[in-house]
């Protein structure tokens, strides 16, 4: 019995060792990476110059930043161009026009102009009747980072200025490695296109409201703009033509700018700074206060400094948190406060009450009576947030699947008045 | 989470259901093995926890199994035995999931994938109930992970799907 037994696990091991050898060529790992790549749509840039005025009205595609003017409500596309809004009854906006501007990522307006970004251009518009914007001016290159393309036209020899209006999305599948392979690429033909933020600051009439996470900033007369590393100033003492004054290198990845009296408040991954505008041409460092690297739009009043501080992909780090910062004294801000939040993203506030975007966890509404200790309101959540700007009553807020108002005369229940879809 | 303490709660179940009846009884599993395919051979571990009864067996495992990445799968086993003889052969399945738990880079979302084996083996009793097990089937194993770019192509997702079909080749322990 026991020689048989013997003679079946042998038996057993024996096909199981054959087994081992001989039949694992019938199986393969099967290892994929399914990923979106997007090709260029290419325009001359004199084709494109041609097209920057009120066209007829578009439907969102990838909402980005926002600003007030007036009944207007001004909605960047994302690299596409602007939407203008009649806000008149913020129950029922009527999108009247759209203003193509590739590459178009903040805004400002101040008076009856509207200052842009298009690529590597400052575009000037004149929207005295926003149903029939143009162009004015164009100070070229003033932003390199985001160039033209100069492609040669074998007809006349000559070099063509090319700019991208439009990226056709494609979706791919190919078979990888399975083994470990880190690599991280990012498929797409061309620039490279800025974080998907909203836009900035408020100013003083006859400007328009911004939200916290803009990077053009209007104040005295000037605007400044906030891009990589650098600060721009412009002078606008002739607003229909801005002369580009100044470059600061504040030698951080900045990315917000936010304008208060004589002061602009500039958010980079590592820290805040406050530049003294006195003289509105050569801004100077005032004070600094440096936190972990994160994405961090920054609000403020006389008193405190709001800073959200985020994670992600583009921010690194790992904080999502608000801080609330001490600035009477410029030169030394001081943190009193740290709030835990899901993923902070803009904020704004009016009053005694503080609206903050927490990424996929909605729209926080909180109280504050001593300006540093937070009482929660509400919290509207299932929609992914951005950017807010609290004004009269009427929150705008930027989410991602379009734009929402909520009336917030009882900030404990707010009330949804419109939203504008992205389709 | 919630499969684990599924699974322990039927593996809890099994035993406790093996000392209220005669005939039924708990059994333990213990095996380890290879899994091998035309690219690589890694190393496998895994213990089920059951109950058996008039040749049929039913269990929750939980196992160790070195792919190119680190991965435990908990899972769902049945198996049938034949014949009443010392050397019995058996059918197994097993179905569960499959936890990634190798080195995370934190740029990516981690989704555990699916876990399922299948096979056929041979029991060679040397005690009433004590047993060593050989076994051979087939076993797939995934994961997928993802890396956003939301920050700066918004809805658009880089996803990377493994799937992993081995033969497994197994020896073991059953008490």
């Amino acid at each position: 019995m026991k020689k048989k037994t013997l003679l079946v696990g042998a038996c057993v091991v024996g096909i199981g060792t054959l087994l081992t050898f001989l039949l694992p060529g019938c199986f393969k790992d099967n290892c994929s990476k399914s990923y979106t790549y997007f090709v260029p749509v290419y325009k001359t840039s004199a084709q494109v110059r041609a097209e920057m005025k009120s066209n007829p009205a578009k439907n969102v595609e990838l909402p980005g930043k926002i600003y007030m003017y007036g009944k207007y409500i001004f909605l960047n596309d994302l690299n596409k161009g602007i939407h203008i809004y009649d806000n008149s009854n913020p129950s029922s906006p009527q999108n009247v026009a759209f203003i193509d501007i590739p590459g178009n990522v903040d805004m400002a307006v101040k008076g009856n102009t509207l200052y842009a970004d298009s690529y590597s251009d400052l575009v000037t518009i004149d929207i005295t009747n926003p149903l029939t914007a143009k162009a004015l001016t164009f100070t070229e290159n003033i932003f390199p980072v985001y160039g033209y393309y100069n492609s040669y036209d074998p007809v006349s020899g000559s070099t063509i200025k090319s700019v991208i209006v439009d990226w056709i999305k494609r979706d791919t599948t190919i078979d990888i490695d399975c083994g470990k392979n880190e690599n991280l690429i990012l498929y797409f033909d061309g620039v490279t296109l800025n974080s998907y933020t909203a836009s900035q600051g408020t100013v003083t009439s006859p400007a328009g409201i911004g939200g916290s996470m803009a990077r053009f900033a209007l104040a005295k007369d000037h605007l400044y703009t906030v891009h990589q590393s650098s600060l721009k100033a412009f002078n606008l003492s002739s607003p229909k033509e801005p002369s580009f004054e100044k470059t600061i290198d504040i030698q951080r990845a900045v990315e917000t700018i936010f304008p208060f009296q004589n002061k602009l408040f500039i958010g980079s991954t590592s820290g805040m700074f406050i530049y003294n505008i006195d003289n509105a041409s050569n801004p100077s460092l005032e004070g600094q206060f440096e936190h972990v690297r994160s994405c961090d739009p920054v609000i403020a009043d006389s008193k405190f400094a709001y800073v959200t501080l985020r994670s992600g992909t583009t921010c690194q780090g790992y904080t999502n948190q608000l801080e609330v910062l001490n600035i009477e004294n410029l030169s030394n801000p001081v943190l009193l406060k740290t709030h835990l939040m899901t993923n902070p993203h803009g904020l704004s506030k009016d009053g005694d009450l503080l609206f903050i975007c927490d990424g996929k966890d909605g729209l926080r509404v909180y109280k504050t009576t001593d300006g540093v200790n937070i009482e929660a309101l509400q919290t509207i959540s299932g929609i992914e947030t951005f950017d807010v700007i609290a004004n009269n009553k009427v929150a705008l807020v930027v989410a991602k699947d379009g734009l929402y108002q909520y009336d917030y005369s009882n900030p404990s229940n707010l009330k949804l008045l419109s939203k504008i879809s992205v389709k | 989470m919630k499969q684990i303490i599924v699974l322990l709660f039927c593996g809890l179940a099994c035993a406790t259901f093996a000392n209220a009846q005669n005939k039924v009884r708990f059994s333990s599993i213990n095996q380890v093995g290879v899994l091998g395919n035309q690219s690589a051979t890694t190393i496998t571990f895994q213990t089920v926890n059951g109950a058996s009864y008039k040749g049929w067996f039913a269990g929750a495992g939980v196992g160790v199994d070195f792919h190119e990445y680190f991965m435990v799968p908990v899972f769902l086993d049945v198996r049938k035995e034949f014949g009443q003889k010392n050397q019995k052969p058996f059918v197994y399945l097993d179905g569960g999931v499959s936890i990634y738990s190798d080195d995370k880079n934190k740029f990516y979302d981690y989704k555990n994938g699916g876990y399922f084996d299948g096979g056929v083996g041979y029991a060679i009793y040397f005690h009433k109930r004590q047993a060593v097990l050989f076994s051979a089937g087939y076993c797939y194993k995934g994961y997928t992970k993802e890396y956003s770019y939301a920050d700066s192509w918004p809805g658009t997702v880089e996803t990377y799907k493994y799937n992993y079909n081995r033969l497994a080749v197994r020896v073991g322990l059953r008490f």
